[in-house]
């Protein structure tokens, strides 16, 4: 039987890769900032959930509850896993964290929604305020600097953090085991999915304010020629360090969402392919400085995407030599739908628009000849 | 002599060539400055350095008194200090309206936050596009409102260029960079004409480069002679251009 492959989990990628895509066009799109290494500013919102978020939670667990902490424990112990002198150590240990996550600190958010409404303020806050810090750490050395050097900067950063870093010190995100992160909610993919669209339609309206205002005609500009955007008055360096920090946090809204629905994955899920160069061909396919085709982009792309994962359902039976082919023909298409755009339409599906901060023609109606 | 904007002894090489060979250069007050010299004088890059795009080897950078050898270009803007340039800078995405639009500094909404608040910014955006339109009818661009840079001809790319730095409401001194380079002489002259208007008006200051001598002298107040990075001559247009040694720069280079 073939099965409908737009599911539940495929809405949630459109939605999380909606708000990637348009953080990106924030930085790429219309400030010129070349962020190659987005996937790490993703990682940053859902580390606050998992590195953080959950040693959060075992904490306010504990100084709630300590007679349920101290059961935890002792469970712990019976069942030879270990002897830990806190809630919060052992929630951060590769070893104890699926049980104590699954078995205690899930159910007990569940029934403390109030307390669970301030757990989800205090890790939404340090997703955002984490992933600006971030971006400025990651950038302010190279934002004075040509572009290649920023773009060669962000991206070894993000490889840095997600593939080194994060993944190997096991203190920080388990390590290559990985630890469970705090999900809100009984079901974790309708929680992301909730997150995501809000999220998502935050971002965009967001984003469309911006480019129809006086900063996004200042971003423009300064991507058009930083040399007369300064000599007018504008401080280039720290319209892009702005850009930055605030897609960042963008950014980390969509790893947050999306690590509910995927508690468990480790920092190296967070890798360049899916969560940097993804986006930038959605972008590039959608057309740069256009929010909506930053969106109809992110679509049409996971939509391709989508049905060429579902081919060995479709076409079952052949050869071995294709089936081993087709999970990496989701990337072929990438860099195939890359060349033909940049070849035959480098505007995009949707090409940059001009902004709209007030009404021109009245007012040059108004002014007169 | 009342002098706004000074250049002390600048010196600037580029490799072996001395293109600023100790330059000194006093801007009056109120007045309409030009400064001539043939190809290769080092006239663009004195206004590069005046204009902080480019820092002095030595010397030093005055205006108003202030020392702002050190200062970026967008700080030495922010007191009064605009410039445009020889081969227009115009921003390729932004329409000719945004372009001279964005040249007036301080607009409250641009920021990240301030941006999406609409009502911090409605009236000083109403009062920025209503300049903008008044200076591009006065540049005889209007018609253009809604083009970008890439689908204009070079002189009114020129002309945008020249819009731009009348924009800015802080403007004490202009630095402009051919401004009729490229464009008819009867609009030259009713660019100059402009120039003398607002200098008038708004008491601004402006040193020109140009290399159309016979338009531009009937206009300024004061010239400047630059030779091989060096000033060769200075006084009223008359003096300069009759002077030996600018003559023969011209001739014998």
């Amino acid at each position: 039987m073939i099965q409908n492959p737009f599911t539940e989990t495929w809405i949630l990628l459109v939605l999380v890769y909606i708000i990637v895509t348009i953080s990106l066009n924030l930085e790429a799109g219309f400030t010129g900032i070349p962020n190659f290494g987005k996937a790490v500013f993703v990682f940053m919102g859902a580390w606050a959930a998992q590195g953080i978020g959950i040693r959060l939670a075992a904490y306010l667990l504990e100084k709630t509850d300590p007679g349920l902490a101290a059961e935890a424990l002792k469970h712990l112990q019976e069942i030879g896993i270990g002897t830990y002198k806190s809630l919060v150590q052992a929630a951060g240990d590769t070893d104890a964290n699926r049980i104590v996550v699954t078995s205690y600190i899930y159910p007990y958010f569940q029934h403390h929604l109030a307390l669970a409404a301030l757990l989800f303020t205090a890790v939404l806050a340090i997703a955002l305020a984490l992933s600006a810090a971030m971006g400025l750490f990651a950038s302010f050395a190279a934002v004075r600097l040509r572009e290649e050097y920023l773009a060669i900067l962000l991206l070894s950063f993000s490889e840095l953090m997600v593939m080194v870093i994060f993944q190997q010190t096991t203190s920080l995100n388990g390590g290559p085991q990985g630890i469970w992160a705090m999900r809100f909610g009984s079901n974790g993919l309708r929680t992301a999915l909730i997150l995501a669209a809000v999220f998502a339609a935050i971002t965009f309206l967001y984003a469309e304010k911006l480019a129809n205002s006086p900063m996004g005609r200042a971003m423009r500009a300064v991507r058009d020629d930083e040399i007369a955007a300064g000599v007018y008055g504008r401080d280039v360096a720290r319209i892009r360090l702005k850009v930055i920090m605030v897609s960042s946090m963008i950014a980390a809204l969509a790893g947050l969402a999306f690590i509910q629905a995927t508690p468990s994955t480790v920092s190296m899920g967070f890798d360049r392919v899916k969560w940097t160069f993804f986006p930038w061909a959605y972008l590039i396919l959608g057309g740069m400085a256009n929010n909506v085709g930053a969106v109809l982009g992110t679509v049409i792309f996971l939509i391709l995407q989508r049905l060429v994962q579902l081919l060995p359902v479709y076409i079952s039976g052949t050869s071995t030599t294709i089936m081993t082919i087709i999970p990496y023909l989701s990337n072929i298409l990438v860099g195939v739908i890359i060349i033909l755009v940049l070849y035959f339409r480098p505007q995009g599906i949707l090409p940059e628009k001009p902004s709209k901060t007030v009404d021109f023609h009245r007012i040059l109606v108004e002014e007169g000849e | 002599m009342d002098a706004i904007l000074k250049a002390e002894n600048v010196v600037k090489t580029f490799g072996a060539l001395r293109a600023l060979d100790g330059v000194t250069v006093e801007v009056p007050r109120g007045k309409i400055t030009l400064l001539i010299g043939p190809n290769g004088s080092g006239k663009t890059t004195l206004m590069n350095v005046l204009s902080g795009v480019l820092k002095p080897d030595s010397g030093r950078v005055i205006l108003d008194g202030e020392d702002i050898t050190e200062l970026e270009p967008h700080e030495r803007f922010k007191r009064g200090l605009v410039r445009n340039f020889q081969i227009p800078r115009l921003f390729a995405g932004l329409l000719v309206l945004e372009n001279a639009a964005f040249a007036r500094h301080g607009n409250p909404g641009e920021g990240v936050f301030t941006g999406i608040m609409k009502r911090l910014w409605r009236d000083f955006e109403e009062e920025t596009v209503r300049r903008a339109v008044r200076l591009i009818t006065f540049t005889r661009i209007r018609h253009l409102w809604d083009k970008k840079p890439g689908e204009l001809s070079g002189g009114q790319m020129k002309l945008l260029e020249i819009t731009r730095s009348l924009m800015p409401d802080n403007a004490k001194v202009v630095l402009m960079d051919e401004p009729t380079a490229g464009v008819n002489p009867t609009l030259a002259h009713e660019i100059f004409r402009r120039i003398q208007q607002i200098r008038d008006e708004r008491g601004i200051t402006f040193l020109i480069v140009e290399h159309r001598l016979d338009i531009a002298t009937g206009y300024v107040d004061y010239a400047y002679a630059m030779a091989y990075g060096k000033v060769v001559a200075h006084g009223t247009p008359e003096e300069v251009l009759n002077h030996p040694k600018v003559i023969e720069s011209y001739l014998g280079g």
